[in-house]
């Protein structure tokens, strides 16, 4: 009667014993597999301390370009025309005659079974504006007051847009420097985007400027991988 | 002594083989491996203890291990099912239980070594 229970019991701890390790191991796979288990709002604050130095950055770059302009304004000589090669000062900020437009999600009220993805601005959407405003031969472009320049993106970042590593959020407005008569019949070609997005309900306003402040861009223009290249001109 | 060097030596050599095993439980399985955990050291403990009190009998244990795990799992199961944490119902038991166990054991084996 003594001896009866070892085994039994011993046969429980050796269950016991690899659940326990196969579970240990388990979920030390879930830790590593999903990192940042910390907790939504830490996450938010680490962001908007991040953005805060961000921004703290940016206006940073904005002084020193200011103070790269007066240099350059200040002296005519070769090194300051070198610096001016190598920084393109055409992403500096600019004015002159355009349009502007400003595109809000859709005012009107969804009906049943109705996908409400119809109803919001896209980034693609922005994309196609961007796109047929330069094609219409706009000199100078800004999203919501982010410059577009050869590196700036328009992409989709869950419930927000993000240009130039930015986030902006409805309503967007975009505007463009260049002919504005030949931009808007762009805009408003038959079939076009414009005609595109009213008819999913989206709200398109343009108008015609005299004047439009296309603003700097702010971010980086350094290269790490592009070098120049010259090219050889066969004869 | 030696039943306990016997249960000890079992549990480090399950333990060696659940880390050595090619295996790994899945997400969704957690919460249920985690309960049948509990659940064996429950009736692990529950038969030491009954056995230190000699009143050990294999077929009420046996019938202990798997109505308590199916019931255990049942709940989990269930729980899932309708959207609420059941099986901590599961784990509360077992974890009071466990406790009870464990503070008998200490009497009993207290009671061995120091008594008489």
């Amino acid at each position: 009667m003594n001896k009866a229970w070892q085994l039994p019991v011993t046969a429980i701890a050796l269950t016991i014993g690899v659940l326990l390790a196969t579970q240990f191991r388990s979920q030390a796979d879930f830790a590593k597999q999903n990192l940042p288990s910390r907790r939504v709002e830490d996450l938010v604050l680490m962001l908007n301390q991040a953005e805060k130095e961000k921004e703290d950055l940016g206006k940073e770059v904005g002084q020193l370009r200011q103070r790269l302009d007066e240099v350059e304004s200040g002296r005519k000589g070769k090194l300051t025309t070198e610096i001016g090669t190598a920084i393109d000062t055409d992403n500096g900020a600019l004015g002159g005659p355009g349009v502007e437009i400003v595109i809000n999600d859709s005012a009107k009220p969804l009906t049943k079974g109705e996908d409400p993805n119809i109803a919001i601005v896209h980034n693609d959407d922005l994309l196609r504006l961007v796109n047929e405003l330069r094609t219409a031969g706009a000199e100078a472009v800004a999203l919501n007051d982010q410059r577009m320049v050869e590196s700036s993106e328009i992409t989709c970042a869950g419930t927000t847009i993000l240009v130039n590593k930015t986030r902006i959020a409805p309503p967007f407005s975009i505007r463009a420097i260049g002919e504005p008569e030949t931009m808007v019949n762009a805009l408003k070609m038959r079939g076009g985007i414009v005609e595109y997005l009213q008819f999913y309900g989206i709200q398109v306003n343009i108008s015609k400027k005299s004047e439009v402040l296309v603003p700097a861009f702010s971010g980086s223009t350094l290269r790490k991988f592009a070098k120049p290249v010259a090219v050889k001109v066969e004869s | 002594m030696k039943e306990v060097v016997l249960i000890v030596g079992a549990l480090g050599i399950g333990l060696l083989i659940g880390a050595f095993m090619p295996l790994t439980i899945p997400a969704a399985w957690s919460k249920y491996v985690a309960v049948a955990i509990l659940a064996a050291l429950d009736t692990g403990l529950g038969g030491i203890r009954s056995g230190l009190e000699n009143r050990f009998d294999l077929s009420v244990f046996i019938s202990g291990v798997s109505a308590n795990t199916l019931l255990a799992a049942g709940l989990t199961f269930l729980g899932d099912k309708l959207g609420i944490d059941l099986y901590l119902a599961a784990i509360v038991v077992f974890g009071v239980r466990i406790f009870e166990n464990l503070a008998k054991i200490r009497r009993l084996l207290l009671g061995r070594f120091w008594a008489t």
